[in-house]
């Protein structure tokens, strides 16, 4: 079983919770930016294939504004806890966010006005900061032999993301100077180490100790978890190798070894549900759950692309599906529950009577958000798929006031939070 | 279902099942009749709940507190882990009165009914308990139980099993 134990001690692995809220309030802001830049540039997106402009800063404010965001916010809380080994010095986490935060503004801003230098400077301080919470999590899980699958997991997200920094980096000084031959296998290669790499890793490898966690429920078999992460690597790697070396087949393997480990990591997580003790999970499950089913067609999507079979805007639904419909549905559904959660935790501890989450802020912003999110993911997928932008506009105003609803909920937890701790 | 080896550690989880089931079922009949209006008299899944209610909070929750603040917690602090016991005492506080109200207006609902204004105090401390209890629980399953397992030997679960035989 992984990570059964993983709050052994938790009263004492806390961060101070301005450390991870920190992250998560940036998250929440970036989400509703998302939407909000999608709405404005609707009319580029289906046409995008490449380059700098107002879309590549859409994808980055989702993937590093967003999901990056939250998985550092998350990780840092979470990994001390499951391996019981408390991060040394909290400055370090502190000093992530004083690089990395100011730098996801310059490099969206950058990108969105395609100004190289602001690129250049934003994806630098991006790098430094990702580059210290890599270090951060290797020095915490290094020696740590229990929870093998979790581990291989956050071993091989670490590696995706020292990866697609190199990547990032070198595609922007490419796009300037051009010295590349292949700006397309480049950006793929960044963007499969970004998405089905780094995060999706990471998400997935969390979920062994987040699901259980929510649905008071067993934690699935490590065998499972193995077999699963092992199916990831083994599909990214292959994936990576076909795309650099123009091998089709290749590529399409890769692919059906990942689909092969995201299906045995949905397989893991439906043992998990369905032998929760608690029925009624509530709307974060909702959107955990339906981002399970678009993680596999997402991947199945990619499929169809690597066999040619793509229509015009494929490549634009496969990185929607993925990014919107797997990653930050999912890591919404996250948000929603591990906000009350760890703000329970952070009021329980201080001898004074912990405070009910549903008296810090109205739940109603929850249903807001799921409402506006989902309505916005299919408005998203369908526009993109008739070529309509107008839909797509529809939608972004469906996410972002969802996103509003997330991000007053969370303004409301934190300002009890604050003033709990005041007292 | 967690699959705990220890006598003591899946008697606390079969209680841990049976308070989210009745809780769940208390959620329930929330969802059915609201704050404003109470339910009508004759209601035999009402009278069935209140009933267990009243177990729930006399046996299990009342029990199972004082056994785990006068028994386990002292163990977790002679193994210097004592954060946990600090969060879940904090909790204990809290949940108890809160059990006993509900308790007390349940029997009181037994004999006279429910109107409407001993409902939405009723249904008011419910939902506060539903919430507190989840919460509680969720940590106990995921930190306390599996502490317990890691740490207990064979004879000190059978002696920790034959003292809460005792107190319930």
């Amino acid at each position: 079983m992984m990570g059964a134990n993983f709050l052994s001690g938790a009263g004492g692995r806390l961060l101070p919770a301005s450390i991870p809220f920190r992250f998560f309030t940036v998250a929440v802001i970036f989400y509703a930016l998302f939407w909000a830049a999608l709405f404005v540039s609707a009319d580029d997106l289906t046409s995008y294939t490449i380059g700098g402009g107002p879309i590549l800063s859409v994808i980055h404010m989702a993937t590093l504004g967003v999901l990056s965001m939250t998985v550092i916010g998350a990780s840092l809380q979470l990994l001390s806890v499951a391996t019981r080994k408390a991060f040394k010095g909290f400055w370090l986490c502190r000093l992530v966010s004083w690089f990395y935060i100011p730098g996801i503004f310059l490099l969206t801003y950058a990108m969105y006005t395609s100004w190289y230098l602001g690129m250049l400077t934003g994806a630098g301080l991006t790098g430094v900061g990702l580059l210290i919470f890599c270090g951060l999590i290797i020095h915490n899980i290094w020696g740590v032999t229990d929870m093998a699958a979790i581990m291989a997991y956050c071993w091989a997200a670490m590696l995706s993301l020292a990866g697609l920094l190199g990547l990032g980096i070198l595609l922007i000084v490419n796009g300037a100077h051009g010295f590349m031959a292949d700006h397309f296998a480049l950006a793929t290669s960044h963007f499969i180490l970004a998405v089905f790499g780094f995060m999706t890793l990471l998400a997935m490898g969390f979920s062994y100790i987040l699901i259980p966690m929510f649905a008071l429920s067993p934690a699935p078999p490590e065998g499972l978890g193995r077999w699963s992460v092992g199916g990831n690597i083994t599909g990214l790697i292959g994936t990576l190798i076909g795309v650099n070396i123009y091998l089709d087949w290749l590529v399409m393997v890769g692919i059906a070894f990942i689909f092969f480990g995201s299906g045995l990591y949905i397989f893991a997580m439906s043992r998990v549900y369905k032998a929760r003790m608690r029925k009624r999970l509530g709307l974060p499950f909702i959107l955990i759950r339906i981002s399970w089913v678009m993680l596999l067609a997402s991947v199945i999507w990619g499929g169809v692309g690597a066999a040619g079979y793509w229509p015009e805007s494929g490549h634009i639904l496969f990185a929607a599906g993925a990014i919107v419909g797997w990653l930050l549905t999912f890591l919404v559904g996250v948000l929603q529950r591990i906000i009350p959660f760890l703000a329970s935790m952070h009021s329980s501890g201080n001898g004074g009577v912990p405070m009910l989450t549903s008296a810090m802020a109205d739940e109603r912003l929850l249903t807001v958000n799921v409402i506006g999110h989902l309505g916005g993911l299919f408005a998203v997928i369908l526009g993109v798929m008739l070529d309509w932008d107008m839909v797509i506009r529809a939608g972004a105003v469906m996410g972002f006031a969802g996103a509003m609803g997330l991000l007053i909920y969370l303004l409301y937890i934190i300002r009890h939070l604050a003033s709990f701790r005041g007292q | 279902m967690f699959s705990f080896d220890r006598q003591i550690t899946r008697t606390l989880h079969e209680e841990h099942l049976v308070t989210i089931s009745i809780l769940e079922r208390l959620e329930g009949v929330f969802q059915k009749h609201g704050p404003k209006k109470a339910p009508p008299g004759d209601s035999a899944e009402i009278t069935e709940l209140l009933g267990d209610i009243i177990n729930l909070v006399a046996c299990d929750v009342t029990n199972h507190f004082s056994f785990e603040e006068e028994k386990l917690f002292p163990l977790l602090g002679a193994m210097g882990d004592s954060p946990i016991s600090s969060i879940l005492t904090g909790e204990h506080r809290v949940i108890l009165p809160l059990g006993n109200l509900l308790s007390e207006l349940a029997k009181m609902a037994r004999s006279e009914g429910f109107n409407d204004a001993s409902w939405g105090q009723f249904r008011k401390g419910g939902t506060e308990l539903i919430e507190r209890m989840i919460s509680h629980i969720q940590k106990e399953e995921m930190a306390l139980l599996p502490m317990l397992e890691d740490i207990l030997e064979e004879d000190t679960d059978a002696q920790l099993m034959m003292t809460y035989s005792e107190m319930r």
